[in-house]
């Protein structure tokens, strides 16, 4: 008896040891044995992928899998792909879009597993650099139509060796949209600084018209809504002194941008902290509210609750009239070649396209988004507008860029602070503290 | 001889009659084996992994430096993580003892009303139940909508019937939110409750009721002197489970909270922030070795206290 327990809990534990060993001999690279950074890449230079005398037929029944994220873009992609397909009849571009909320998993184990895509649609920043410095992206420094995207846009693809990985696909822009009739039959002026944009809210509340349809359930959206009105607060100039280390989140210049936030609760929805983006889209689209904060991303869906909606934007408001209105923007991901692929040249090719004007005014076209190639214009005004205030009055969006990605991270940190300071269990001198603790934790300007 | 003659035949098919049962037995082990292997890839490997991770640093997915017990040391005195655990640690608790209230106690009397009372009580038990065939991601989802503070149903109806004073923000206020949460959880579990009390009450002979009440026993001494210690074996199955289901819970306060507990932390669950650790938040980077650790000393604190639970419960027994 006593021989067979021990030699069941011997069995037991070479069970355990094994499975143990197992673990100990995952990758510790976090790939495959054959992605050590790229082999197909370190035969093919962006410079020859993109040569002309490189012909278009040498490619013969190449199929491009492409992952993103989008699968709402699915048909609009199909229609730009055509287009390259045309000029590259032996690839075939294959979307495959996956839940935005599950990309990212379903993204790292394909890379870990070594079976996955050619082509990946990458976050940016801080999120997307550490794809790139697992070695899983083909370093795309020097491939054609590159130089003509703005340093700040590239500053989202490169990773952490100075080398750029992908084409920066979208500009997002956090802005407050204002409902054009509501605006008309109410006898509201569009305002140009902030003291007018109260003022409007303030008539819009007295004709019993909700100002601002803003959600507060998910904590995202108060960062997004400070990112939008911001900028009017703090300036370019404060982000460049913040990025050299010069000021704090402690300076005049941030506490101003949050008490605008204090200056707008009076205008958001009862218990807004307590309903969903949905109701407060809803809200907007059919002329409950007059203005909705966000990303420039809702456009489209607005238009799909509501096709009569006319909508105007409102950028970041200077204090005094003779000041720069302001928009904040990130860029929305990038295009990526993976560094196992077989087809790492064909999709380098993918990748010059996506860098061209014609991809830039398709993508804008077809998805009402704005690009960051220059050069891009469109027919829809609403968007034009856009594309006319990035190019006047862009500013990068601070804590999407610079404060996201950390441990702690501070956007998140700064989002639920504030979440915080509207249910009255922190005041705003917490909120910044708690931005400064995080950020002192991490941020990179702040440890010299 | 005769005996001796015909014994030793009799003698030798027992023996090889036993040593089949006992070949047969050992076979019969043989088909644990398919179940093992699941159970040791689905159920041991992770654990093992979670352990190993939990002793290392990483980099995105990347395993990166031995860090010992850094990532233990980040979790319990490391602001904000410190004050995270702390607080999604309180809620875990909160969340216990209001579900054992409402799951356990509430189940238990409402069992005991259907074993007194025959008349629809298969209706009642099967009502009591549905809502357990539901996803608790779309029950949380239902009842979000519910109880929207501006259009919701609740507020409505408490508006429609003149209670306007009673309408709360029920999701969106730092007082109110756990408490909605856990309402909900409670009315998913119920049934279940009820099912296991009435059960266990079904079992005891109706002698003993019969006998207390010629004794003169009211309906409290029986409930609380004969029904309580009879179904000790149920009262302790459902608070160990209600305790492992408190201190799991993620996808029903991530339906209704978000993956950051709002409003503030106020729902915030040691489940939801080993999810935000691991897998990143809104935004925010993954940290794989400080949610392993989270997980291994959840796993443990589970452990451990679900043992103690049984052992507290299994020490006196009431036989009849």
């Amino acid at each position: 008896m006593r021989t067979r327990r021990r030699a069941t809990w011997g069995a037991a534990l070479v069970a355990t040891a094994a499975l143990v060993l197992a673990a100990c001999g995952q990758d510790d690279a976090g790939g495959t044995d054959d992605d050590d950074g790229g082999s197909q890449g370190e035969n093919t230079s962006p410079d020859d992928a993109t040569d002309p005398d490189v012909d278009a037929a040498e490619f013969d029944d190449v199929t491009l899998e492409v992952y993103s994220w989008r699968p709402e873009d699915a048909e609009g992609y199909r229609e730009i792909f055509a287009a390259f397909e045309e000029q590259y009849p032996g690839i075939t571009v294959d979307f495959s879009p996956f839940s935005s909320t599950d990309y990212d998993q379903i993204l790292q184990s394909a890379l870990q597993a070594g079976s996955g895509p050619d082509i990946v649609q990458m976050r940016s920043y801080a999120r997307g650099q550490l794809l790139s410095d697992q070695g899983y992206l083909e370093p795309i420094t020097g491939l054609d139509g590159l130089d003509a995207i703005d340093d700040e846009y590239l500053e989202a693809v490169r990773g952490s060796d100075g080398e750029i990985y992908g084409v920066p696909l979208a500009l997002n822009a956090a802005v407050t949209l204002y409902n054009v009739d509501v605006f008309d039959e109410h006898g509201v002026d569009v305002p140009t600084t902030w003291d007018e944009l109260l003022q409007a809210a303030e008539e819009l509340q007295a004709q019993g018209v909700t100002p601002v349809a803003q959600a507060g359930d998910a904590a995202y959206l108060l960062s997004l809504t400070h990112a939008a009105v911001a900028p009017g607060a703090y300036g370019p100039d404060f982000i460049d002194q913040l990025r050299a280390g010069e000021v704090d989140f402690t300076a005049p210049e941030f506490r101003a941008s949050v008490e605008r936030m204090v200056d707008l609760e009076p205008y958001f929805p009862p218990n807004f902290v307590g309903i969903s983006d949905d109701e407060a889209r809803g809200m907007f689209a059919v002329g409950d509210a007059a203005m909705y904060i966000n990303g420039d991303y809702r456009i489209a869906p607005l238009r799909e609750l509501n096709p009569d909606l006319r909508m105007g934007i409102i950028p970041a408001l200077p204090d005094t009239p003779d000041g720069q209105p302001q928009v904040s923007t990130w860029v929305d991901g990038a295009y990526a070649a993976v560094a196992g692929s077989d087809n790492v040249e064909a999709a380098e090719r993918l990748l010059a396209f996506m860098a061209t004007h014609e991809f830039g005014q398709a993508f804008a076209e077809n998805f009402a988004r704005t690009s960051p190639v220059p050069g891009v214009q469109v027919d829809d005004e609403l968007v034009q507008s856009l594309i006319d205030l990035n190019e006047t009055g862009s500013v990068p969006t601070l804590m999407h860029i610079d404060l996201a990605g950390g441990q702690p991270d501070t956007k998140e940190e700064f989002e639920n602070a504030l979440q915080g300071m509207y249910v009255d269990a922190i005041d705003l001198d917490e909120v910044i503290a708690t931005v400064q603790r995080s950020a002192e934790a991490w941020y990179e300007p702040f440890q010299r | 001889m005769t005996l001796t003659r015909s014994g030793t035949p009799a003698r030798r098919t027992s023996r090889r009659a036993g040593a089949g049962r006992r070949g047969r037995s050992r076979a019969v082990h043989l088909f644990v084996i398919p179940a093992l292997l699941v159970y040791g890839l689905f159920v041991l490997y992770p654990v093992a992994l979670t352990l190993f991770n939990s002793f290392f640093e990483f980099q995105g997915m990347q395993r990166g430096d031995w860090a010992g017990l850094g990532n233990f040391r980040a979790l319990l005195t490391t602001a904000p993580l410190d004050e995270r655990v702390a607080n999604a640690l309180g809620n875990n608790l909160q969340i216990f003892v209001f579900s054992f209230v409402l799951q356990c106690v509430v189940g238990f009397v409402i069992a005991a009303l259907l074993y007194q009372f025959h008349r629809g009580r298969e209706i009642f038990k099967a009502a009591y139940f549905l809502p357990r065939l539901l996803s608790l991601i779309v029950i949380g989802f239902l009842w979000q909508i519910i109880f929207s503070p501006n259009l919701g149903a609740l507020n409505q109806f408490l508006e429609g019937v003149g209670l306007g004073g009673l309408a709360q923000n029920w999701l969106g206020s730092p007082s109110t939110a756990l408490y909605t949460v856990i309402f909900v959880e409670g009315w998913y579990r119920l049934g279940f409750s009820i099912l296991v009390f009435l059960a266990a009450m079904q079992a005891i002979p109706r002698q003993v009721f019969e006998a207390a009440r010629l004794d003169g026993a009211s309906g409290i001494r029986v409930l609380w002197h004969f029904m309580v210690p009879l179904t000790r074996p149920a009262w302790m199955i459902l608070t160990v489970l209600t305790f492992i289901s408190s201190f799991e819970m993620f996808d029903l306060v991530y339906a209704m909270q978000g993956v950051t507990g709002s409003p503030f932390y106020s729902s915030d669950t040691l489940a939801l922030l080993f999810y935000r650790l691991a897998f990143g938040g809104e935004g925010g980077a993954a940290a794989i070795g400080l949610g392993s650790a989270l997980a291994l000393m959840l796993i443990v604190g589970m452990a451990v206290v679900s043992g103690l639970m049984v052992f507290f419960f299994t020490r006196k027994r009431v036989d009849l």
